[in-house]
């Protein structure tokens, strides 16, 4: 079946997939080798690599990988500010999902990051809880990703990897040596940085061409692994999966028990039903959450699959520690052969914390990066004084011309975050989008805890920049994060009452209905979450086979 | 649909053709269509703040970058619409400012007049009368840096000499991987 083509009407899937990222591309690639008919519904376009460009106005200032406001609008409660209204917080909405604008930072989850609250304890107002599997669970799983989709690292400095990497490290930034010393005479270990990457050339894919837009504008050469240039491309080598991009799922149907179809706008805002036997819901842990709760029924008046009322509650992200180390030019070499802003070097010394100071000693994987080069984006940031008034005219210029009279270094950091009762999803009174269905209202607290890690981990980076021979060290004591990183909002667990779904990823209500992206996590975690996504996609990939 | 109903349905839009008044379709036509684009002068007023915001000093300014030509590019483009009102309500108050304090408009008032105005639109009293017009600005110091720092496909940053300002950090190379 090609792609981008509606089945007749009466086709009945074995699969549908809403959401093509790494919550849902794994799946299908697995289940459609299997011999199932798939169909992978995703709402965004589907960009081919001639459509990428290396232009920031288009990538990353306009709605290129996000939905624009009319159709993509969201109502967000960030503290105690007032509401805002705007197209923040998506993931990339294209065919691949956010990992078409990812940066790759693959690491492993430790075995202690699956038992959070029985290792390091409950805190007040914090609703983290156990993960109802193991790492050995998970294990299998994150190595046949690592063989599917080409990761580039070096094993030797990771004291928990059991065999190499598939590629060898990408070419790591001249400030590699200058950061190893900083970090050895601190006592901290640093490594190269496990990237999801191609350091060499891999069947038709290229190798990583070091291009300083990397990150949020999509890759050229097709050394990143995305799932456009990964898993759904196996996908649909299969024969089997039905692609259709630009297709907007906003209502599932339920006859109490199962649910019988899912209804979508199509290109063309025409709407349309698709059935299959078995659902898999991977579009991002904030949209699926509205989905589901869009989705009322007779038997679900509080949103389908949600008897336990706990759809869209303890929503996470990843909790930042941005700290910028200003550097003389002739300390810190300019790039030569290796234009990238990626380092290729972490630490996971604050991982778990010893401090008295902290209730809840968790911390989390630090990766140093250079500042994107994103000019627009550094120009309207020093735009701003510290009081938030805008600066302008001559002011503006002496201000940029200090600024990159030094060379910077950046911390990149990936904390648990703490779930609580005041971060969450649910439905907005007030938003709708362009074909009128109700949008997220997303609100957003801190948990106090999270600021005193993230500040406690800031001084730790700060100290390892002036070890470097900093100038300056300038922290971002914003707590708010970009946001690409969400999960939780349908946490997996043994009791229907706490949870929504079982450990296999399957609701507790509804037996053909699964839940893959990061939704499922009971906790935040401590390192970058896509790579575990897409393991854990496998392995429920691997259920629904054996079990479905 | 049979031919009776057809003939009712013509009849219909006829009828209330003839009996609403021409302005009032006009406006409801124009509703629907949303602002039009800035005309010429326009343009060239929000190329003069620019100017201010982003001025000529051993690197280039907004105007010699070719921010006149961004916004003629961009505010044809959809995304730049809902900035048109903005754009306006900024123009017409350096017009009236213009008018009121120095009996010309604008353009034609010369380069020290039109920086007292620019100044004139962050002062407290200006805002207390106009309470929009902060935001206004602030779109407008977006907008302006997003023309002399974009890639000059889009009209502005003539010859990536913007890129200047940011010294050895950017790798022209970066731009072509």
């Amino acid at each position: 079946m090609k792609s981008g083509l509606m089945p007749e009407r009466d086709t009945i899937f074995d699969v549908c997939v809403v959401g093509s990222g790494a919550g849902g591309a794994p799946a299908t690639a697995f289940l459609a080798k299997q011999g199932l008919r798939v169909a992978i519904l995703e709402r965004g376009v589907n960009y081919s690599a001639r459509d990428i460009r290396k232009d920031e106005l288009t990538a990353c200032r306009r709605p290129m990988f996000r939905p624009d406001y009319r159709k993509g609008a969201r109502e967000i409660l960030y503290g105690n500010e007032p509401p805002l209204r705007g197209n923040h917080l998506w993931t990339g909405t294209c065919v691949g999902g956010g990992t078409r604008v990812m940066s790759g930072f693959f690491f492993r989850m430790k075995e202690q990051d699956f038992t959070p609250r029985s290792s390091f304890g409950t805190v007040d107002g914090a609703t983290h809880l156990d993960w109802p599997i193991s790492r050995a669970d998970l294990e299998p799983y994150y190595d046949q990703v690592e063989a599917d989709i080409g990761m580039s690292g070096d094993a030797a400095h990771m004291p928990d990897r059991r065999k190499p990497f598939p590629f060898p490290p990408l070419k790591e930034h001249p400030v590699s040596v200058l950061l190893d010393r900083g970090c050895k005479s601190l006592g901290y270990h640093p490594f190269a940085t496990p990237r999801a990457v191609l350091s060499q050339k891999w069947n038709d894919r290229g190798e990583c061409s070091y291009s300083g837009f990397c990150g949020s504008y999509g890759c050229m050469t097709g050394a990143k692994a995305s799932t456009h240039e990964t898993y759904i491309r196996m996908a649909l080598e299969t024969g089997r999966v039905t692609l259709l991009p630009q297709h907007y799922v906003y209502r599932l149907d339920t006859d109490g028990t199962r649910i019988t179809r899912a209804h979508f706008f199509n290109p063309d805002s025409v709407p349309g039903t698709i059935q299959a036997r078995i659902f898999l819901l991977a579009c991002s842990a904030i949209e699926t959450a509205r989905l589901l709760l869009n989705s009322r029924s007779e038997r679900f008046p509080n949103g389908c699959a949600n008897s336990s009322g706990q759809v869209g509650k303890n929503l996470t992200f990843t909790m930042p520690a941005e700290v910028t180390g200003f550097f003389p030019k002739e300390l810190f070499p300019e790039p030569k052969d290796c234009e990238s802003p990626f380092v290729q070097r972490s630490i996971q010394d604050f991982h778990t914390l010893e401090s008295d100071a902290l209730v809840y000693p968790r911390g989390g994987t630090v990766v140093f990066i250079l500042p994107h080069p994103n000019p627009i984006n550094r120009m309207i940031a020093l735009s701003y004084d510290e009081q938030g008034k805008r600066i302008f005219g001559h002011a503006l210029k002496q201000k940029a011309r200090q600024f990159f009279s030094y060379n910077h270094l950046q911390s990149d950091t990936f904390i648990e975050f703490l779930p609580n009762p005041e971060t969450y999803v649910t439905l907005s009174h007030t938003v709708r989008d362009y074909w009128g269905i109700p949008s997220a209202k997303i609100a957003i607290r801190h948990h106090p805890e999270n600021i005193r890690v993230s500040h406690h981990i800031a001084g730790k980076v700060a100290e390892i920049f002036q070890a470097m021979g900093a100038v300056g060290v300038q922290y971002n004591p914003s707590p708010f994060t970009a946001g690409e990183v969400q999960h939780g909002t349908c946490r997996f667990g043994t009791d229907p009452k706490t949870t929504v779904l079982d450990p296999h990823c399957r609701s507790h209500d509804i037996k053909n209905l699964y839940v893959t992206d990061g939704s499922f996590m009971p906790s935040g975690i401590p390192v970058p979450s896509t790579f575990t996504i897409m393991a854990n996609s496998l392995r429920v990939g691997d259920y629904i086979y054996r079990n479905g | 649909m049979n031919r009776r109903s057809f003939l009712a349905i013509i009849h219909m839009g006829v009828g209330f053709w003839l009996l609403t008044p021409f302005h009032k379709i006009r406006s409801l036509y124009n509703r629907l269509k949303g602002p039009a684009c800035p005309d010429t002068a326009e343009i060239k007023i929000a190329s003069r703040i620019a100017e201010y915001i982003y001025p000529e000093s051993d690197t280039p300014g907004a105007v010699s970058l070719g921010i006149e030509n961004f916004l003629i590019n961009q505010f044809r483009t959809p995304y730049y619409r809902h900035y048109i009102p903005s754009l306006r309500r900024i123009t017409r108050y350096c017009n009236k400012r213009c008018m009121k304090d120095y009996s010309c408009t604008f353009l034609a008032a010369d380069a020290e007049i039109q920086r007292q105005v620019v100044h004139t639109i962050t002062a407290s009293e200006t805002v207390r009368q106009y309470p929009e017009i902060l935001d206004d600005f602030n779109s407008l110091i977006d907008i302006t840096l997003e023309g002399c720092f974009a890639d000059p496909r889009h009209g502005g940053n003539r010859e990536k000499r913007a890129w200047q300002i940011l010294g050895g950090t950017i790798n022209e190379e970066w731009f072509n991987a």
